[in-house]
């Protein structure tokens, strides 16, 4: 019996060194993580990778034996910090950084990826393959902009309600459906599109721009309103891992319509009859793209049916008359038709096909594909893009059926 | 003449036995002749005399000098015979005593000569007006008559004693069960005294077909133990396994249930019950008639129920007095419950340590924030914390009312406020251990939260080398351990593994009492349904469409 106990008591131990042994290398403590939340990226002139990583304190949650932030309330430490550093690769600077950062960066929870304008013009096909080897970044959860102006502005802008920009811009990206404006897509994505032949990569376009309620700055607190505000406008429209130019926010829409990215947003069009206007509520679209080819010729035509609400009718309609709820649903299938209109425009003419026309029509005609997919580039500018819109915008009127316009005489 | 009785005694003993009985030494002093040790083998083996003065002769020796031991001689029948009543002075009730034997006796009993019964037979018809006589023709079964809180009456000419029931000391009386309170449900719970626990489960049960056995165990307490079952709904290979392992069971003591139960197991050092130990007599009632077989000890307001697996012990009678949708929801919750109080640390423990981008980013600041400055790793902060936890909780169980009460502010105090306020802990861990250990007093079976209390703690340090994959290896260790565990041949797992699907109508949640048809698949085989079809409720004009 003592032979089988000291048997068994070796075996427990035996098994607990290795258990030890084996998990405690990958074992980190919560708080010796840095979070890295948005990283930039950037190329000096030398041509060396130029990375800023933004890391929350973690203590400026926690201001008080209490915890919470009181906004307004003195808070002692900034709640966040930036990290520059300069290397050859990405990682060797991400490994510089450690000579700045006490904790060691962690990229898991990432959400933002930042490229400079200039780096993207240059072409991002080098630093994006860290981006899709690490194991720490998460394809899915990062979305990825390009820069106008100095990133290192952006990310510095403070905050008075949340920790760090880059949860700033997290919760921007959140409630897109707000306006459908600009893109916020996913590194997954964007790493995907590079991969195919019939479709371009875009990603959305992130600048710091004047903050017009900005006070001045009289004391060095965070109670003030910052002189500068983030904003995310448009889309970035890529060549390959190039960018080759920029749509305006209702171009973006337009672009996100064909590729049925559109949760929500606003459509100001005129009212029916020439008068007033119409501010409508979109619940959403569902596009369709199918390609047809006659006589070599090819034709891509797109079918949106978009659904929406009036939100506002400043004019004397009356909302309940079927006629007028017709004319409505017309004017913002025009509105929408010209928004896909102006974006396929735009891109035909930077020859980038973010929309994946030669995907679809790799999918309906695989042989004829096989032919012409190396000169697609130069085929897109030529394609012919019907854009057919079915639109139902009056799902309920709001509140009041007839606008004050005619109620009050 | 009482040396010469004495001697003649001697004479008899050394011829009746071969065993030799030892004298202690050097007890002179007390003027005894002898000490002796009696063994129950050894007194069974001397008939009774037909000599009165023997017999008392021969228990006095036994008794020794006990002074409580009580030999009250009489005359009966206008002094036709001599008799002595011979009993234990506190442990019988001498109302009784006196009322039922001694003044019947000595007073009211005229032998009737006509019928020309021996007065032996006549007296036991007429003059005994105990309930309960058993006659004995040994001096064993008059000592253990004796010891068992009852009166023997000898009566000189006759070889056989007489064992009256006059029992009559304090006992506890009925109360609630304090370990299985319910909202609603009856409130009586099972006491020390086995006689009374009978009772209880002969109201529940009024039928015949319902069985006690009985035994004794503990070569000194002769600890009185009742097998409980029905007949016709329990498995009787069930029963013969349960007597033929109680047959093994030879010590000198039993003084809880639990020491029959560790003798009982299938799986001895399994952390797991396998059996249901309750106060609740409704409980054991019910259980019978699922086919289970219940243990009674005498000395102990706890019964054994068995088999018993995991689902019978997540089970609590309350699900049943309810309406069912609260049952069903009470035992949704009972299960999240049982995993989260297994689990939580160390799921925290993992996630913090090892896994941090499964977190919600502002949780995980949250966590973190909160985690700035305390100076001990999360697995070590998780097993102080959860040390801390059990030690106030066995103080709070162990200490008197009064104080208990000072010790859990205190505790809590201390624990909760300024050891975060300190910076010692993190508030989360005090949530975590806090909500961990409420979550535990949520199992119906005081066992069952026992063995999670205990696995938490190897879990924990799982989770704290080897992360998610140390949880999962250790919920893999446990789940392989009950998969193969057995509770009197029943697996643990009867319903979940192997499946069951009439089962699972009372696992997860209670289905409605009308659907419950069947008893348990793995027991009472051979009475299958507990009640008619068809006996959902409704209107009156459903009823007729079925008919």
């Amino acid at each position: 019996m003592p032979q089988r106990l000291i048997t068994a008591l070796v075996l427990v131990i035996v098994l607990l060194a290795a258990a030890v042994q084996a998990g405690c290398w990958d074992l980190r403590q919560a708080e010796d993580l840095g979070y890295v939340m948005a990283t930039a990226v950037d190329r000096t002139p030398q041509g060396l990778v130029k990375l800023l990583v933004q890391v929350p304190n973690p203590r400026a949650l926690a201001a008080g034996p209490r915890g919470g932030v009181t906004p307004g309330a003195s808070i002692s430490s900034k709640a966040f910090r930036n990290y520059e550093v300069v290397g050859r690769t990405i990682f060797d600077a991400i490994r510089a950084a450690a000579h700045q950062s006490p904790k060691r960066l962690f990229f898991a929870q990432n959400r933002t990826v930042i490229f400079s304008e200039d780096l993207a013009r240059q072409g991002l096909g080098d630093v994006l393959d860290f981006f899709g080897r690490s194991v720490e970044i998460r394809r899915r959860l990062n979305r990825v902009f390009v820069a106008k102006g100095d990133v290192r502005k952006i990310l510095n802008v403070p905050n008075p309600h949340g920790v760090c920009p880059a949860l700033r811009i997290d919760n921007i990206v959140r409630w897109r459906g707000q306006t459908s404006h600009f893109a916020a897509v996913p590194l997954s994505k964007v790493l995907e599109t590079l991969s195919l032949d019939g479709q371009e990569p875009f990603v959305g376009v992130i600048e710091a721009v004047a903050n017009p309620t900005a006070t001045p700055r009289v004391r060095k607190d965070l109670s003030m309103e910052p002189p500068l505000t983030i904003t995310l406008t448009g889309a970035a429209l890529f060549r390959q891992d190039r960018l080759v130019g920029f749509l305006n926010e209702p171009e973006t829409r337009g672009l996100l319509w064909v590729l049925n990215e559109v949760r929500g947003g606003q459509l100001v069009v005129p009212g029916p009859g020439g008068k007033g206007q119409i501010a409508a509520d979109i619940h959403g679209g569902q596009a369709t793209i199918k390609p047809e080819l006659t006589d070599g010729r090819i034709r891509m035509t797109v079918e949106i049916s978009v659904v929406g609400d009036v939100a506002e009718a400043e004019g004397p309609f009356d909302l309940s008359k079927p006629e007028v709820a017709k004319e409505i649903d017309r004017l913002c299938a025009a509105a929408v038709r010209r928004e896909v209109l102006a974006a396929v425009a735009k891109a035909q003419e930077v020859q980038s096909d973010v929309f994946g026309f030669g995907e679809a029509f790799r999918r309906r005609f695989p042989q004829e594909w096989k032919t012409i997919k190396d000169d697609w580039p130069e085929i897109f500018p030529g394609v012919e893009v019907l854009v057919k819109v079915d639109a139902e915008m009056i799902h309920h009127i709001g509140m009041i059926s007839k606008s004050r316009a005619i109620s009050v005489p | 003449m009482r040396r010469r009785l004495t001697k003649k005694l001697m004479d008899l003993l050394a011829r009746s036995k071969k065993s030799v009985v030892q004298p202690v030494d050097g007890k002179q002093d007390l003027g005894r002749t002898e000490t002796r040790v009696w063994e129950p083998a050894e007194l069974e083996r001397i008939p009774l005399s037909p000599d009165l003065q023997v017999n008392i002769t021969r228990l006095k020796e036994v008794f020794d000098t006990n002074p409580d031991f009580i030999v009250r001689e009489f005359d009966i029948a206008g002094g036709r015979a001599r008799a002595a009543l011979v009993f234990i002075k506190d442990l019988v009730e001498r109302s009784l005593v006196g009322h039922n034997v001694l003044k019947s006796l000595m007073l009211d009993y005229r032998p009737r000569e006509p019928n020309g019964r021996p007065l032996w037979e006549d007296m036991k018809r007429v003059a005994v007006t105990a309930g309960t006589v058993k006659e004995i023709t040994n001096l064993r079964q008059a000592v253990e008559g004796i010891l068992e809180a009852n009166a023997v009456l000898f009566l000189d000419g006759e070889a056989t004693g007489l064992v009256m029931e006059a029992e009559g000391f304090e006992k506890r009386p009925v109360g609630q069960p304090e370990t299985e309170a319910v909202v609603r449900g009856p409130r009586e719970g099972f006491v020390e005294c086995l006689a009374v626990n009978i009772t209880m489960l002969r109201r529940w049960l009024k039928s015949p077909n319902l069985q006690f056995e009985n035994m004794f165990f503990g070569r000194v307490t002769r600890t009185r133990v009742a097998l409980a079952y029905i007949k016709g709904l329990v498995d009787p290979g069930l029963v013969d396994e349960v007597r033929r392992r109680l047959r093994r069971i030879d010590i000198d003591g039993v003084f809880e249930s639990n020491y029959l139960e560790t003798m009982l197991r299938d799986s001895p050092y399994s952390p797991f019950p396998q059996m249901i130990a309750t106060e609740r007599p409704d409980k054991v009632a019910a259980n019978l008639l699922d086919g289970r077989v219940a243990i009674l000890t005498e000395g102990t307001p706890f019964v054994l129920v068995l088999p018993a697996g995991l689902v019978a012990l997540m089970q609590s009678p309350e699900d049943y007095y309810h309406f069912g949708h609260l049952g069903s929801f009470i035992r949704l919750l009972r299960w999240m419950a049982f995993g989260i109080s297994l689990l939580l640390p160390s799921l925290y423990v993992a996630v913090t340590t090892f896994h941090q981008e499964m977190l919600p980013t502002r949780l995980l600041l949250n966590i973190v924030a909160s985690r700035e400055g305390v100076p001990l790793p999360a697995v070590l902060e998780a097993l102080l914390m959860e040390v801390a936890f059990e030690v106030l909780r066995e103080a709070g169980v162990r200490l008197p009312r009064a104080i208990g009460q000072a010790v859990s502010i205190v505790g809590v105090l201390v624990i909760g406020d300024a050891a975060v306020t300190a910076g010692l802990v993190s508030p989360q861990m005090v949530i975590v251990v806090a909500f961990t250990g409420i979550t535990s007093f949520l199992a119906p079976a005081f066992d069952l939260a026992i063995s999670i209390r205990l696995l938490r703690f190897p879990v924990m340090l799982m989770a704290g080398t080897l992360g998610l994959f140390g949880v999962i290896s250790g919920v893999l260790a446990i789940f392989i351990h009950l998969a193969g565990l057995r509770s009197f041949g029943v697996p643990y797992l009867a319903g979940l593994v192997p499946f069951h699907s009439t089962d699972w109508k009372d696992i997860l949640v209670r289905f409605p009492m009308w659907t419950m048809r069947r008893r348990p698949a793995e027991l009472a085989k051979q009475n299958r349904y507990r009640m008619a079809p068809n006996l959902k409720p409704g209107p009156a004009r459903d009823n007729h469409k079925k008919e």
